[in-house]
């Protein structure tokens, strides 16, 4: 059908392109815009004839807006006076200048002026059109997003239901498994070895790793969070030169990692240990080290000196008072000389915290007092040991003063002071 | 000796930096060197970046070089209101300039030609020593001595504008500088076309690239092998000269090469940056190599080991390095959206052409797949286009040519004798506009200029038009004369006709099928009728006949003619050489589509279909407007079947007819245009439609009668109006495919020089010659 005689042009290839063209047309039709005679004409076209008569104003103005500058055409008298008459014009003309040329350039600076002041009312016009298109755009993008969010929550309910579902069953296998052991372990000719026990004793003390896993992630924080937070140590690692080879960091009770996370982007050598599978299995996928052990055991396995610094974030808190003089004495005996501890710990200073949010964690053992910390520490062998109060509440949890305002600070300073304290020794 | 030639420049001397002074300079001193007698007219003002109303410099005549150097006093100046003016004219955006519309104020745009450096000495001078200078050259254009001395001298005066697409240009002095004078000298192919964007086709005929002179180094930079980190000898590299700056779009390639390296890891390919600039873009990717500032010696070896030159630029008015790099035989890219630039690289054919960043990192592609030897072959092209237009001697010799300084030039022309017979024509009716009317008058004018005696008579006559031609009667010719006689229509002229004995030629325009437009109009359809019924018997009376195509020529031939020649209309651009009404420019520059049709308002031209289509088009291009330019009736019916069919579809406001239009009118609709589009049945000729390759606008039409004979290779033509959609899209193709319409554009480029007068006045002379042989 299309034809050409120049050499530059395939015509198949032109076609395709027509076809391409009448596709594209058909794919933009396809929603709810009416095919032909829909389309709202862009622009002017609003009032043509208006447009048109002021074009013809203009026209008329442009014509007459150097008046003053011409013998007029009117002065075409009869040829023996025409001289005299067009003479006498150009006199006139020539005196009225002083009038007449600034009128001109009024007229045509007014002119120009209603040009451009036409100019950016089709542009206004035609950018409203545009506007009133992507506005149309916009309200079908957002009941298609509606659509969405709706789509979403129906899954998202489905899913609730799931994994109600998966946690009523998971709970029946386990209890399942239980009688299954117990039952054999009674119908077996000879009981357990030694070894065996243990393996169960051992799996039994992981049965709730998982558990604990979910708990962390519930009520502690974002991992952002909780590096923020935690960059408030850094500085004492860099004064007492921890975090290189020879002197790396050991994070008892690493948890999900934060902290070794903090200190590797900071190029510091760390390394944790922590005693849950599952914490430990998650900080090992994000490359960070992290060994499966119990941290007193592990400690006792390090050589002297072999640390710059020792730290432990929550969990102090969950160990018998024997135990945590031990971990003391051992995280001293592990320090090279310089190195520095840190242990943090809610503040049970803070009546919310000593009375209340402490007990959030099942696994909590007591509150620790501050005090009794700093002096167990330099007990242990540590020196200039200090005590480093964090996390207060925030202004808005504070009580109104009202009508005993004493009482309200009083009770202000208990309610909103430190939430958690650490307590911070060096090796000498 | 003969008269001098003088170059008027606001400032001169040697040292002078700045592109039109650096170039006025060389042209004078060579021309000078070549035994022309050489002057410049200039100002006692020191130059460009001193206060302009002071003297520097004393009056009076120096001789440097053999140029005598005439320097005349500046004129005291407003300078606060000039700065005001051109402050003003500065601020003004590039992108929301029209042309063919002043962005300024009267006020303005005097303070801006009256207040600018000015010497009403030099003016009086122009005046009074013009007959003693055999021309002028006149640069750059937007200085006062220019803007006010050449319309002193404009039939003797060459224009070199050194144009740039800036508000200056739009000045409308300015545009009267390029119309008055007698030639335009341009730097580059890119700078005419910039010039036929701002002021039309009406000034081709008077333009010349002259080219600019690149002194080059030649093969100085053979010993250094080594620039920066780059081995010259041995890393393969993409080069980019100049400055390295955002606005040379040096960023947009450097990102375009990181892309190139990420889709091709395999590539040895780098990217060496070479140029002023405080940016540096070697961070960016390990093989882009940023080497700064180089000196000469180390561009000549960067530009003679380099793969390619890639130039970026979009905002270039003539490109040095370009040349450079042809000299060197290496091909060079360059943006598509740089006039100056790309008109080079195009013409030359010595490399490649990028628009978005995906084109440029294709163009890395190819340019790193291609052998040495294609990588030659372009290169080598552009040098010989380097070797046309960058070398001086090839520059001047062309300066010569044009201002007529060749010895060949110096014999005075053969003036033609006047002849004792007379040639006349005879036309059945004769009206403004009309392409048969402007046909004989340019066959007159050309009969007069041979010497002989030449009247146009016709049986009717526009009253406007009275000056052109006279009312026939049988008594103002003999029967003994020669005649040409315009056959398009019947007439009244059939007796005398029969009876003529002298040299004759009839020329045949073609009568529109009187079926077409006997349902609207049956007094029309039996003139036509009348003059299809003359036709056998005219060929007995005329042994010498010819078509204005070849489609004619055949009709004649099957209505007894023997041998009936071609000698198709002359289409002559130089027509609009005229300025285009200021509102209508303005009004219809609004960033909406513009489609044109040119045509009398009659059934054959079918503009029914036309906009069936049109409101099919809409559904791909909502904003656009349909143009019907041509005569109505508002009581002809076909018009009223035109009005139904416009207000069925809901497009009263969109579809305008524009009646019959002055030439400014049609000037202005034809350089408004994006799409000439006719579904046109049957077309004599079609002068439009040449007209419409002329303003570089894409024709579409529909495949009838002569049309696909005038388009040739021009244009694109469909052989059935069904499927409609298919043909709207089409349309919506010929105006948004930047490439399709590149190609149909430069295919009409090449047809329309067909019908200039050079090429169909030889016709005429076979035909004189024809005639009198026959008689």
């Amino acid at each position: 059908m299309i034809e050409t005689k120049n050499p530059r042009i395939d015509v198949e290839q032109l076609l395709t392109l027509v076809q391409d063209e009448i596709d594209h047309l058909k794919s933009d039709n396809s929603g709810d815009a009416p095919v032909g005679g829909g389309f709202e004409p862009a622009g002017e076209t609003n009032n043509p004839y208006a447009w048109s008569q002021l074009s013809a104003s203009l026209d008329i103005a442009q014509q007459n807006a150097d008046a003053g500058s011409r013998v007029s055409t009117y002065l075409n008298y009869r040829k023996s006076i025409r001289w005299f008459v067009r003479g006498v014009g150009k006199l006139v003309l020539y005196f009225g200048r002083v009038i007449t040329v600034p009128q001109r350039d009024f007229n045509n600076a007014i002119l120009h002026a209603l040009r451009i002041t036409i100019n950016g009312i089709r542009d206004m016009n035609r950018r409203s059109d545009e506007f009133d298109r992507r506005f149309e755009h916009a309200a079908d993008e957002r009941q298609k997003l509606n659509q969405r969010i709706d789509d979403l929550q129906q899954r998202d309910q489905e899913k609730d239901h799931l994994i109600g579902y998966l946690k009523s069953t998971l709970m029946m296998q386990e209890r399942r498994v239980a009688l299954f052991l117990e039952e054999a372990r009674r119908c077996l000719p000879e009981t357990f070895s030694q070894e065996q026990l243990q393996g169960f004793v051992a799996e039994k003390g992981h049965l709730l790793d998982s558990l604990y896993v979910t708990f962390e992630d519930k009520f502690r924080g974002t991992r952002e969070e909780i590096k923020e937070r935690l960059a408030v140590y850094l500085p004492y690692l860099e004064k007492t030169k921890s975090g290189t080879d020879q002197r790396p960091v050991l994070d008892i009770g690493s948890g999900r990692g934060e902290w070794l996370e903090l200190l590797r982007d900071n190029g510091l050598v760390a390394k944790g240990v922590d005693i849950n599978e599952t914490l430990a299995g998650q900080c090992r996928e994000r490359g960070l080290t992290v060994e499966i052990k119990d941290a007193f055991t592990y400690l006792q396995s390090l050589p002297d000196g072999s640390l710059g610094a020792v730290t432990g974030f929550h969990i102090i808190e969950h160990l018998p008072m024997e135990t945590l003089l031990e971990l003391y004495a051992e995280a001293c005996r592990v320090l090279a000389s310089g190195g520095v501890a840190i242990f943090e710990t809610p503040n049970p200073q803070n009546l919310l915290v000593g009375a209340c949010n402490f007990y959030a964690d099942p696994t909590h053992k007591r509150p620790l007092y501050p005090e009794t910390q700093q002096f167990f520490l330099e007990y242990r062998g540590f020196s200039k040991v200090e005590l480093k109060y964090l996390h207060p509440h925030d202004a808005g949890a504070r009580l109104p003063e009202g009508e005993a305002p004493e009482l309200a600070a009083r009770l202000n300073d208990l309610l909103s002071c430190a939430r958690d304290y650490a307590v911070i020794g060096y090796k000498p | 000796m003969n008269k001098p030639i003088a170059l008027v420049i606001s400032w001169f001397g040697r040292e002078l930096k700045g592109g039109a002074e650096q170039l006025a300079w060389q042209v004078a001193t060579r021309l000078a060197a070549r035994g022309h007698r050489i002057e410049v007219l200039t100002t006692c003002c020191r130059s460009f970046l001193e206060d302009w109303s002071q003297n520097h410099l004393p009056p009076g005549e120096v001789v440097e070089e053999d140029v005598l150097i005439r320097r005349f006093p500046v004129d005291r100046r407003a300078g606060e209101e000039f700065a005001a003016a051109n402050n003003f004219v500065l601020s003004l955006p590039v992108e929301n300039l029209l042309p063919g519309v002043s962005p300024f104020t009267c006020g303005t745009a005097d303070t801006f030609i009256y207040e600018n450096i000015n010497s009403s000495k030099l003016l009086r001078f122009l005046k009074k020593h013009r007959e003693d200078y055999h021309a002028f050259i006149f640069l750059p254009y937007l200085y006062g001595p220019i803007l006010n001395g050449l319309p002193l001298v404009a039939d003797k005066a060459y224009l070199q504008p050194c144009l740039h697409n800036e508000a200056y240009a739009y000045l409308p002095r300015v545009e009267e500088l390029f119309r008055m004078a007698r030639g335009i000298l341009y730097n580059s192919a890119g700078e005419a076309r910039l010039a036929r964007t701002l002021y039309g086709p009406g000034i081709q005929d008077k333009e010349v690239v002259v080219g600019v002179g690149v002194e080059t180094a030649g093969t100085a930079g053979n010993d250094v092998h080594r620039v920066g980190p780059m081995e010259t000898g041995e890393d393969r590299f993409i080069l980019c000269l100049g400055r390295r700056d955002v606005h040379k779009n040096t960023l947009f390639l450097a990102e375009a090469f990181v892309r190139f390296k990420k889709d091709h890891p395999e590539s040895l390919l780098k990217l060496a940056l070479a140029g002023p600039g405080d940016t540096s873009f070697s961070n960016i990717h390990p093989d882009i190599v940023d080497l700064g500032l180089v000196s000469e010696e180390e561009k000549e070896a960067l530009l003679a080991n380099c793969v390619a030159l890639f130039h970026p630029s979009e905002n270039e008015s003539y490109s040095r390095v370009i040349m450079e790099a042809w000299f060197h035989e290496r091909p060079v890219a360059a943006h598509r959206n740089c006039l100056a630039t790309a008109m080079a690289v195009q013409t030359a054919g010595g490399g490649w052409l990028a628009g978005d960043e995906g084109e440029w990192v294709e163009l890395f592609a190819e340019a790193d797949a291609f052998t040495k030897d294609e990588l030659h072959t372009l290169g080598k092209r552009g040098k010989s286009y380097a070797g046309q237009y960058a070398v001086w001697d090839r520059v001047i010799d062309r300066y010569e040519q044009v201002l007529g300084l060749t010895k060949k030039a110096d014999e005075p022309r053969a003036v033609q004798k006047e002849k004792d017979r007379g040639v006349h024509q005879l036309l059945p009716g004769f009206a403004f506009g009309d392409a048969i009317s402007n046909q004989a008058i340019l066959i007159r004018d050309y009969l007069r200029a041979q010497g002989y005696k030449s009247v146009i008579y016709t049986e009717a006559i526009d009253p406007s038009m009275t000056h052109e031609a006279e009312l026939f009667s049988p008594d103002k010719l003999s029967a003994d004369e020669a005649i040409i006689y315009h056959h398009s229509i019947g007439s009244g002229l059939m007796g005398f006709l029969s009876s003529l004995r002298g040299p004759r030629c009839l020329i045949y325009h073609n009568i529109t099928p009187p079926s077409f437009v006997a349902d609207h109009d049956s007094g029309l359809a039996g003139q036509l009728q009348q003059g299809l019924d003359m036709l056998p018997g005219l060929a007995e009376f005329f042994p010498v006949s010819a078509g204005v195509s070849a489609f004619n020529a055949g009709e004649l031939q099957q209505h007894g003619f023997t041998s009936p020649d071609v000698m198709p209309i002359c289409v002559d651009p130089a027509k609009w050489n005229i300025p285009t009404p200021v509102n209508r420019m303005f009004e219809l520059q609004d960033g909406r589509t513009n489609i044109l049709f040119v045509g009398r308002i009659v059934s054959n031209k079918c503009q029914h279909d036309l906009i069936e289509a049109f409101s099919l088009y809409r559904r791909f291009d909502p904003g656009a407007r349909l143009f019907l330019v041509g005569g109505y009736d508002d009581k002809d019916p076909y018009y009223k079947k035109l009005i139904k069919i416009i207000d069925s579809h809901g497009l009263s406001g969109d579809v305008f007819f524009a009646g019959k239009v002055d030439d400014a009118h049609l000037h202005a609709y034809f350089r408004i245009a994006h799409l000439y589009w006719s579904m046109s049945e049957h077309e004599g000729f079609g002068v439009p439609f040449i007209e419409a390759m002329w303003f570089d606008i894409p024709v579409l039409a529909y495949k009838s009668s002569a049309i696909p004979e005038t388009l040739a290779q021009g244009g694109i033509l469909f052989d059935s109006k069904e499927p409609l959609e298919e043909i709207a899209a089409l349309a919506h193709l010929l105006v948004y495919n930047h490439s399709l319409r590149e190609k149909v554009c430069a295919a009409q480029a090449g047809r329309r020089s067909d019908f200039l007068p050079n090429q169909v006045l030889p016709v005429l002379d076979r035909l004189l010659s024809r005639m009198e042989a026959a008689a």
